[in-house]
């Protein structure tokens, strides 16, 4: 499907941008219910054991209060352990005196405000049989253990060739451990929930999530409601980059505190909380072995990661996803294991496997690159994969070649100086370098429905979600184009699981997906408004074969007599009913499965550091991008900008720290857990590489949601060593390491 | 957050008069913070707001602000930004133009520690809650301090501001619940934690500081401040130096050097400036200098680097400033 | 969505019988704080007239059925179970009110009062939530129908009999140690009278002295275009002006900005015209999750008042005070610029 329509590809501001630069677009806390309760979320203060005792009578004599919650009196959910996926987390709902990590919700006050809800929470008093906690894998290495899956990102382990015997008998090396720390998503929106019951038996939430559809499932199950009474709805979304994918305690507890009280119960996290049970991007350890021979050509690749889970829940960080396919090489090994600790079940953050992963390996990379005394491009090039080395498939599309070419022509890498310590301006050390960015393009099962009214206006649903990334906007497009309307004649709504069921906004997957249905159901409600056309006899087109029509400007028309038109409203309106409908669902492409599809893109990175005080500022970011069809050239490029900060937090500032003693988390605010300002980001320079993917989906769009933070990291960390010789393995390259 | 009781005080008299068992309110970015983690409970607020206080004058002697000016209107007067530039550079340096705004000089002056541990009520803190311990003591201390450090707290002092203002023979001001005033140098108004980290400073219950005095001096125009962070705006510093030069045939005749970022109080350095005064402005005296103003640093593993860092951001400060003359 | 079967709920039903509901014109404006108590109340809302029935759920477009052709049934159904005739209608403006388990009871009387329909209406349910408030908050609880029931009833009644349309109250009034104005001596801890110029308008308030600007205007005063993603001065989301200069809200006590002019994103467009600064954010996409983007917009009204930030750099200086995670950054920066030369 690569014809070009009119809207699709076009940077078209953001169809929700008026009512968001007006603070008219309610998130899910925002929602206007009458007379709702607040509850405040009562966290653990100790990581490990049990509540001994627990006394809410200050708390519930405080004024206003009309409920303390906790293991003692909440009510017993009947689901409570039920897993609803996969990659479901196992909740903490007051069901037992366990406490299994700081800051766990061991009590939920309500009160008629929030000043007094979050008052009498904090007179809860709670006693613990505390045993000390875990807080860190690092010494407990050899506790690693082969998790039971690796969810959707293939197998835990793989073997291709001989890895260990290519390795030893090569003529260069690079062996390496790379360390990543834990980091927080920290969306601007905190997590939050109103719950409102309907009956005994009927639930609406109002929620803040990144996967609709998947809340429901989750709440129904902890209920032992039937999914189809709890509805979800979200129609904005202040960011979510992973944590909002999962429904989480302070969900379930929303609901149970609005049953409880007989009230809607609003629940907003905190964001000292954000940092304890919303999930986390885990600290990995990964040892990186790359084996060249004198040409730089890979013999031998091993990439072993240890992460870290929760000590009740399995979570792994897909590290050496990328290093099965990214270069070729015939012998290639990788490893993922787990080791436990007493922390809150990590989860998916943007680009979860390869944003750690690209740093460990495009770091090892540059350091055989250095080993060779090559230039790092040109290294990457010589282990260029003509086809995917995983599987041996055809790729659906690849332009990293280009993005290589058009990345580095305007960066001007040819003028780069090899030596480290050899470019500087004044007393800053300046250092340029590179990386590859990847991303698989994901697509899963969804739906959307399209209808079209005697207004002549098309009204396209799908529940999804947009966090962000512009889903609004290029789902209008993608239906405009498909029915031949006006932009202006064309409604999309999502957020609600009313609508058509849709996966997760993850995997920066939504477009293809969601979009794929949405094109298919205009498609096909096009189709039922030329059939309902030529079947009415008052129709300047009556008796005219379908093929021998054309959609324009919101009629059919005639393609061999343009005057030949019949409006879609006008069409709907004879046909006695109040709307046609096309409801579509759409499973992947069928040939999909035969090509391997994958994002690419390069970076290259200008630093400087000072020589003296360590301070890293990244000066520029040169970014080619190859992601298929790319839906609004606008939004398209905040995506990957948006990822590319992201990478410069990641390299130079994220790290979640717990106290090596109690496993509470010391960085719990954004004072202490650094994330990029506005002073922290220069111009960044991205280009676009067009590719023409007719494999991959039905629109040609590979996804754009994480690619951006990829190998970026890498290439910034290979830029400092550029500028200082300082190789830092270890992120986030704060300037102590550099003194 | 506690419930408190409320009062717009019409003048000092009024503020003084309900000081009894009530802590001052005035720009609240640090008390409304703090009240809402539960580490500061106060039963009382009296809001200073409205006593006048936001005026800068100055005259030949110097300059007197008001405790209510704002940050942002004391960063920009053009007699600070000219006469005593490191006091506006410190000022712009820190925080955000929003926080700017709001902040008061007075309040800046009683800033409280960032330290991560005083701010979770569920760790442990002497300065919150006496004889509880020490949690940055072996936890994690990367932002914490290494000079005036006691074996009850390693807490840093945040404040930008307060460490020019140490490096301007500041004055503060006060007046007491009966009346009296006081004029307190500003070296002498914060106090290390000692054996009392809950004593952070001499004011007296109900005190209220009225005014903040920079006196006119030979070296407060050729001053510098330079701050290092962890990332290039809105963070507190990992070190800061505060500098003030007054060089006179090449000899640098009087000085004043200031630390931030490493010290349980703003931090005058007698040490440096003494490794300073009649010498001519070189890089191997600025090290020495800085050698001397860290000579008694006490690091925790995590805080070890703040003490080379320390001596560059000071030699860089100088540098820096003898370059801008 | 498919049209649900009237009258089929999971919660309360509330059927209306108005005396002059045939021309009742539904209102998007009318419509937004009927949907806020609905939320409330767990509810659904059926209002049936001579001619026409009208179909409320929260979160859905209002169903309009014509009542004989598209639900004689269901309408004979609900009315048969009010007891009432379906041909004649019921002789005085009345409301019902049908449990889950199909308890039915009469709740409201005669009519036409004053104001429209859906204001009397929106009355009648306002009135029954803040009885479920009260009723919730006493240590022995009746049963959530039985307050509902007795509400709709005073509700509807005082709707009725009053002349001017009751406004819903920004913040019911609630228990506690209410003392009135400050005085002298002080005011608190319970709730005090506020007023604050917001956008231009005076809003009255009963708050707490503890209550944060920012609550005040996005829990008190349906203004929730300011947000809390830290509420500890740390991410600027809550970006506010106060007497023009940009302040964070979360670290405001309302209490203290009585006498000040605050502006809010709200405020800063005039009727369906963007101001430029907006205009510029949408052109530059300076938004993503737009989240934090009412908070980067009132910043760049302050930094252009301030005018010390002319540069690219200068204004992510000054900008750096406003955390965007989606890092719009680059495209903030140029809204601003942008949007600078417009005003």
């Amino acid at each position: 499907m690569s014809e070009r329509g009119l809207f699709v590809g076009q940077g078209l501001d953001r169809v929700d941008g008026r009512l968001k630069v007006t603070g008219r677009a309610p998130y899910a806390a925002e929602t206007a219910v009458a007379n709702v309760a607040h509850a405040v979320i009562v966290g653990s203060a100790v990581a490990k054991g049990t509540i001994a005792s627990i006394d809410t009578r200050a708390a519930e004599r405080s004024p206003g209060v009309l409920a303390a919650l906790t293991h003692v009196n909440a009510p017993k959910l009947p689901g409570a352990e039920k897993k609803v996926g996969p990659v479901d987390r196992r909740l903490q709902l007051l069901q037992d005196d366990a406490v299994l990590y700081a800051d766990q919700p061991v009590a939920v006050v309500v009160a008629d405000t929030l000043e007094r809800a979050q008052h009498a929470a904090s007179l809860v008093v709670v006693r613990y049989a505390a045993q000390d906690p875990r807080a860190s894998i690092d010494d407990h290495q050899g506790e690693a253990f082969k998790p039971a899956s690796l969810g959707p990102r293939g197998e835990v382990d793989s073997n291709r060739g001989d890895a260990d015997t290519a390795i030893a008998g090569a003529k260069v090396k690079v062996a390496e451990t790379y360390t990543t720390p834990a980091q927080n998503h920290n969306p601007m929106e905190p997590h939050a929930t109103i719950a409102v019951w309907q009956g005994e038996s009927s639930l609406t939430l109002y929620d803040a999530s990144q996967g609709i559809f998947g809340a429901r499932r989750k709440v129904a199950a902890v209920f032992g409601l039937d999914p189809a009474r709890v509805r979800v709805i979200n129609h904005y979304v202040g960011g979510g980059f992973g944590c909002k994918g999962s429904a989480w305690s302070h969900v379930a507890l929303a609901a149970m505190a609005a049953r409880v009280t007989g009230r809607a119960v609003k629940l907003v996290v905190t964001r000292p909380q954000m940092f304890a049970f919303v999930g986390h991007r885990p600290r990995t350890v990964q040892n990186v072995t790359l084996a060249a021979d004198a040409t730089g050509t890979l013999v031998g690749v091993t990439h072993d990661v240890v992460s870290e889970t929760s000590s009740f829940d399995e979570f792994v960080e897909p590290c050496a996803v990328q290093t099965r396919m990214l270069y070729a090489c015939p012998n290639v090994r990788t490893r993922h294991r787990l080791v436990r600790a007493d922390i809150g079940t990590p989860t998916f953050q943007r680009a979860p496997g390869e944003s750690t992963g690209t740093f460990a390996l495009e770091s090892a990379m540059d350091e055989l690159a250095v080993a060779l005394a090559m230039d790092p491009l040109a290294l990457r090039l010589r282990n260029y994969a003509e086809t995917d080395p995983a599987e041996g498939k055809p790729w659906s599309s690849k332009s990293l070649r280009e993005c290589y070419r058009q990345g580095a022509e305007r960066f001007g890498w040819a003028r780069r100086t090899p030596k480290p310590r050899s470019m500087r301006r004044g007393r800053r050390l300046i250092g340029w370098g590179m990386a590859t960015a990847t991303y698989p393009a994901n697509q899963s099962k969804s739906s959307a429905v399209a209808r079209m009214g005697i207004d002549g206006v098309a009204r396209v649903q799908a529940g999804s979600q947009d966090i962000g990334t512009g889903t609004y906007t290029i789902m209008t497009q993608i239906a405009a184009d498909a029915l031949g309307l006006p932009l202006e004649r064309v409604r999309f709504d999502l957020g609600d699981t009313a609508m058509p069921e849709t996966p997760v906004s993850g995997g920066s997957q939504t477009a293809s997906s969601t979009g794929s249905a949405v094109k298919m159901a205009a498609l096909a409600l096009r189709d039922k408004l030329a059939t309902t056309a030529v079947a009415d006899k008052a129709s300047p087109l009556f008796g005219r074969s379908e093929g021998s029509l054309d959609f324009v400007d919101g009629a059919v028309v005639a393609k061999d007599d343009p005057k030949k038109a019949d409006p879609f409203g006008a069409i709907v309106s004879r046909s006695g009913q109040s709307e046609i409908v096309a409801l579509v669902e759409t499973p992947a492409k069928e040939d999909r499965k035969k090509y391997a599809a994958h994002s690419f893109g390069a970076d290259f990175v200008e630093v400087s550091v000072d020589e003296d005080l360590g301070e890293v500022r990244v000066m520029r970011v040169v970014a080619a991008f190859a992601a298929g069809r790319i839906l609004n050239a606008k939004t398209a490029r905040s995506q990957f900008i948006g990822g590319i900060v992201w990478a410069i937090g990641f390299a130079l500032e994220e790290q979640t720290l717990r106290d090596p003693r109690t496993a509470r988390v010391v960085t719990r605010d954004l004072a202490d857990y650094h994330v990029p300002v506005h002073a922290d980001v220069p111009a960044i320079d991205v280009i676009s590489v067009d590719e023409d993917d007719p494999h991959v989906n039905e629109i040609g769009a590979k996804g754009i949601g994480e690619i951006g933070i990829t190998g970026c990291s890498a290439a910034i960390a290979n830029a400092v060593f550029h500028a200082t010789g300082k190789r830092v393995r270890d992120l986030p390259i704060t300037l102590d390491k550099l003194l | 957050m506690e419930p408190f009781r409320y009062l717009r005080a019409e003048d000092e008299r009024h503020a003084l008069a309900a000081s009894k068992g009530a802590t001052y309110i005035a720009g609240g970015t640090t008390l409304v913070d703090l009240m809402r983690l539960g580490v500061m409970r106060p039963r009382a607020l009296v809001d200073i707001s409205g006593l006048g206080l936001a005026a800068i004058d100055a005259d030949d002697g110097g300059v007197r602000i008001g405790a209510m000016a704002r940050n942002t209107d004391v960063a920009v007067h053009p007699v600070i930004a000219a006469s005593y530039p490191v006091l506006s550079e410190a000022l712009l340096s820190g925080a955000s133009p929003q926080l700017r705004n709001m902040a008061t000089t007075g309040g800046n002056v009683l800033q409280r520690t960032r330290c991560a541990y005083f701010r979770d009520p569920a760790a442990r803190c002497n300065k919150r809650d006496p004889g509880a311990g020490c949690g940055a003591i072996g936890g994690h201390a990367r932002m914490h301090a290494v000079l005036g450090v006691s074996d009850r707290c390693i807490a840093t002092h945040p404040s930008d501001m307060c460490v020019a203002l140490v490096a301007l023979d500041a004055v503060v001001r006060t007046r007491a619940p009966s009346g009296a005033e006081r004029a307190i140098a500003f070296a002498d108004f914060h106090l290390e934690p000692g054996a009392h980290p809950e004593v952070e400073n001499v004011l007296a219950p109900g005190e209220l500081i009225t005014h903040v005095e920079l006196p006119k001096t030979a070296f407060s125009a050729r001053s510098h401040y330079l701050k290092v962070r962890d990332r290039a705006s809105y963070a507190f510093a990992l070190v800061s130096a505060a500098v003030a030069l007054h060089v006179d045939g090449g000899v640098i005749r009087e000085c004043r050097v200031g630390l931030g970022g490493v010290a349980t109080k703003p931090w005058r350095s007698a040490p440096a400036e003494a490794g300073l005064v009649g010498k001519s402005p070189s890089v191997a005296v600025f090290r020495a200098a800085a050698e001397a103003a860290m000579k008694d640093a006490t690091a925790q593993p995590d805080n070890a680097f703040k003490i080379e860092l320390a001596k560059r951001t000071l030699v860089r400060a100088l540098v820096e400033l003898t370059e801008r003359a | 969505m498919e049209k649900v079967a009237l009258g089929r709920c999971d919660g309360l039903l509330l059927l209306a019988f108005p005396s002059e509901g045939s021309d009742f014109v539904v209102r998007e404006a009318d419509l937004a704080p009927i949907r806020a108590e609905l939320r409330g109340l767990g509810a659904t809302l059926v209002v049936v007239s001579a001619t026409s029935v009208w179909q409320f759920r929260p979160d859905d477009d209002v169903e309009h059925f014509e009542r004989r052709l598209d639900a004689a049934a269901e309408v004979e159904r609900l009315t048969a179970l009010c007891g009432i005739d379906g041909a004649s209608g019921p002789t005085s403006e009345s409301v019902f009110l049908i449990e889950p388990r199909g308890e039915v009871r009469l709740v409201s009387r005669t009519g036409p009062g004053a104001g429209s329909l859906a204001e009397r209406l929106l009355a009648a349910l306002s009135s029954a939530g803040r009885a479920v408030v009260a009723e919730s908050r006493r240590p022995v609880r009746i049963s959530r129908r039985e307050c509902v029931t007795s509400a709709l009833l005073a509700g509807f009644a005082l709707a009725s009999g009053n002349a001017c349309a009751p406004v819903r109250a920004p913040g019911a009034s609630r228990d506690g140690g209410a003392s009135g104005p400050v005085s002298a001596a002080g005011a608190g801890p319970g709730e005090l009278d506020v007023v604050l110029t917001v956008n231009g308008e005076r809003r009255p308030l009963r708050i707490e002295p503890r209550v944060s600007l920012l609550d005040a205007l996005r829990e008190r005063l349906d203004l929730p275009g300011s947000k809390k993603g830290c509420d500890h001065g740390q991410c600027g989301a809550c970006t506010v002006l106060v007497d023009g200069r940009r302040v964070y809200a979360c670290l405001t006590l309302a209490v203290m900005v009585q006498n000040a002019k605050i502006t809010t994103i709200e405020g800063l467009a005039r009727g369906d015209a963007l101001h430029p600064m907006q205009a510029a954010f949408v052109a530059e996409d300076g938004l993503q999750c737009g989240y934090c983007t009412p908070g980067q917009i009132m910043s760049a009204m302050g930094l252009v008042t301030e005018g010390r930030a002319h540069t690219d750099d200068e204004v992510r200086e000054h900008m750096s005070g406003n955390l965007c995670r989606c890092g719009a950054y680059p495209n903030i920066v140029r809204a601003i610029q942008i949007g600078r030369k417009a005003i």
